[in-house]
């Protein structure tokens, strides 16, 4: 039975459509991140399964429980704030005791679970702190310790890590992922870091301008999109996409070609593209799925070396094409050398080729 | 030789320098110099030293009018100026803001009104007779005209000043709640607390600062004015509304005691430097203002 069920889901605030038709569910104990950049309604939905807005349309369950008009003290759920939200007036101990004063438990009973969770978490020697007297990274442990404390059925995260620097951010990344498996708890996370979602989340939901585009687990995502948003937003240095590809074949082989570039398409796409239109298509491929040649080759996009940024660990090439002035970004293999200005081919994996149509968008393959 | 050379800054802070002397700080001097002296309406510069402070010790009239003072200020304060004030910004913040706004736009309403007409609507809503408003209305249930201004006079003004001065805090409480991060009320939303709660634990400690300054401005001007009981009663009856600054005026501009009634403003300015400094004790403007304690880890 899952534990979050969102059914036909819109919220609009006068006539923006913040969230249009979205349906996904969270099973029990599972960590779902709401990826998307900002303003295409993943704030708006997490708030909406905290309690504080009201769907316009559709049903959220909670288990078999419909709470779509069940106010958030009733909702059991704990939430982490973009800016933390720590009151300011209160000591760091006052603020992890609110949700268990506004309960009324006992005074012991409050104190007990309070340096429990401050235990946890390693916040307890600040506990008699203010706020603004702790760093951000020591706030962001209070604002998790403030909505463990009340020990909820679901955790709601508004993008908890984006007022970290980097270091941090990776640090706390592991961490909230570390405790969400070992509580167990369902976990709702907003966030537009593609990295956080896919590090942290078994399923991801892309959201885009109000609407679920694709909801499925980060390899699904990565190797599947289901259209070109996905396929951009997901990746760091995203999807490269060359325009204008038409697909030609016999019946042994297809391939896509434009002018003088032909690549060759894997077996599947004679049944994927049957019914597909075959001109003018979008040409995608990640930049660790393109091997770079120096000799003329078959199946290959020539090009000139642009740029290069080393990354340490990786090298990160840009491929200038001659006839396009399209910049195709690849991830080099380790130990080669290259030169600005080389002339090199670029063969992309055949299994790893996908084809866009640019009018709706979709993926074709 | 190096030239003395007055910095540019001075010039462009002259024109406010001379505008605060002449009417801040000469008027100040004047009066303190003036309540040694027993002017009258021959305006001589009689000094006469401490006299004017022992006459005060034995005016008959100052107790009474003390307690007026201390009534009214006390009672327009706390009901008015700062309660009602706190009341109407939380309430119109906790409804839709359309809503909210055209209640506040109603309070508004006195503070565009000249406070001489002002005052004359007092009169006309509280008149003795049966053409008074309240009055009018009692007469739809057959209940006898009362008069008012004779049987509760303190009352009237304090309502008078009041439904006027709340206003303003109503303004500065209502910015400062606004301005409080609306993820702190989601997240006490979501922890369960309730809205008394809520006002309680985080909009009255947020604006805690904005209710300082309300309560000691309001204050200080409460202490001094005294315009709507001039033209609402006049002190009377029999001084029954007779505040301090009002009696002041008096005695300067109706008995011509101009060297007395500096005496009694002097001792209004010292009370309220006085009232100023208690509040600042009392809400902890040092921890206001304290630094924080920042640590990076």
């Amino acid at each position: 039975m899952p534990e979050i069920r969102v059914v036909n889901f819109c919220k609009y605030f006068g006539k923006v459509k913040a969230v249009d038709n979205v349906s996904f569910d969270v099973k029990d104990g599972e960590f779902v991140a709401l990826l998307g950049p900002s303003g295409c309604g993943k704030t708006t939905t997490l708030l909406t399964l905290a309690g504080i807005y009201k769907p316009t349309a559709g049903e959220i369950y909670f288990g078999d429980e419909l709470v779509n008009d069940v106010p958030p003290k009733y909702r059991s759920v704990g939430m982490v704030f973009q800016n933390y939200a720590l009151y300011p007036h209160m000591n760091i101990f006052e603020n992890i005791a609110f949700p268990l004063r506004a309960k009324k438990l006992p005074r012991d009973e409050i104190e007990k679970r309070v340096k429990e969770v401050a235990r946890k978490l390693m916040i307890d020697q600040l506990l008699d702190r203010r706020p603004s007297q702790i760093s951000g990274g020591q706030q962001q442990r209070v604002a998790l310790a403030r909505a463990l404390v009340k020990e909820p059925a679901i955790l709601l995260f508004d993008e908890p890590l984006s007022n970290l620097d980097a270091k941090l951010r990776m640090l706390m990344r592991a961490e909230i992922k570390h405790l969400q498996s070992e509580l167990g708890i369902t976990s709702v996370y907003v966030t537009h870091d593609q990295a956080e979602a896919m590090t942290m989340a078994s399923r991801i939901a892309v959201f885009s301008m109000g609407k679920l585009v694709q909801y499925g687990t980060p390899d699904d995502v990565y190797d599947r999109p289901k259209n070109m948003f996905v396929a951009a937003f997901i990746g760091n240095p995203p999807m490269n996409f060359l325009e204008g590809f038409t697909v030609v074949g016999d019946n042994q082989k297809l391939h896509a070609r434009r002018g003088n570039i032909r690549v060759e398409l894997p077996k599947e796409a004679r049944n994927r593209l049957e019914n597909a239109p075959r001109e003018n298509l979008v040409l995608g491929i990640r930049p660790e799925h393109i091997k770079i040649h120096f000799k003329e080759k078959e199946n290959t996009i020539p090009g000139l070396v642009y740029v290069l940024e080393p990354l340490g660990r990786d090298l990160i090439v840009n491929v200038k094409l001659e006839d396009t002035d399209e910049i195709v970004k690849i991830f080099a293999e380790p130990g080669v050398d290259f030169e600005e200005g080389q002339k090199v081919y670029m063969e992309p994996w055949v299994d790893k080729i996908h084809l866009f149509d640019p009018q709706t968008e979709e993926t074709l393959l | 030789m190096k030239k003395f050379r007055i910095p540019k800054s001075w010039f462009f802070l002259s024109p406010m320098f001379v505008l605060v002397t002449l009417f801040f700080a000469v008027p100040v001097v004047i009066t303190v110099v003036m309540s040694f002296t027993d002017m009258d309406y021959s305006f001589e510069w009689n000094f006469i030293g401490f006299m004017n402070f022992q006459d005060m010790a034995s005016d008959f009239l100052i107790p009474k009018v003390l307690l007026n003072t201390l009534v009214y200020t006390f009672a327009t304060l706390s009901l008015f100026n700062v309660g009602m004030a706190l009341l109407l910004s939380l309430l119109t913040t906790s409804i839709s803001d359309r809503l909210g706004d055209f209640f506040r736009s109603l309070w508004m309403l006195p503070r565009l009104t000249p406070s001489v007409v002002y005052g004359l609507l007092w009169l006309w809503i509280f008149d003795p007779t049966k053409y008074g408003l309240v009055n009018n209305i009692r007469a739809w249930f057959n209940l006898p005209p009362q008069d008012w201004l004779h049987q509760t006079p303190m009352l009237m003004v304090i309502l008078a000043n009041g439904f006027i001065g709340a206003s303003m805090g109503m303004l500065i409480f209502t910015a400062a709640i606004k301005a409080i991060p609306i993820d702190y009320y989601r997240a006490a939303l979501i922890d369960g607390a309730s809205w008394f709660t809520i006002t309680r634990k985080i909009t009255l400690p947020l604006i805690k600062w904005q209710i300082l300054f309300v309560t000691a401005y309001q204050t200080l001007s409460l202490l001094t004015s005294f315009e709507y009981i001039l033209i609402i009663t006049d002190g009377g009856p029999i001084f029954r509304t007779e505040v301090w600054a009002l009696y002041t005026y008096h005695t300067a501009f109706e008995s011509f005691r101009y060297g007395y009634g500096a005496t009694l403003s002097v001792i209004l300015v010292l009370v309220g430097i006085a009232a100023a400094f208690v509040y600042l004790k009392l809400f902890g403007f040092e921890a206001l203002m304290s630094k924080p304690r920042i640590e990076v880890d």
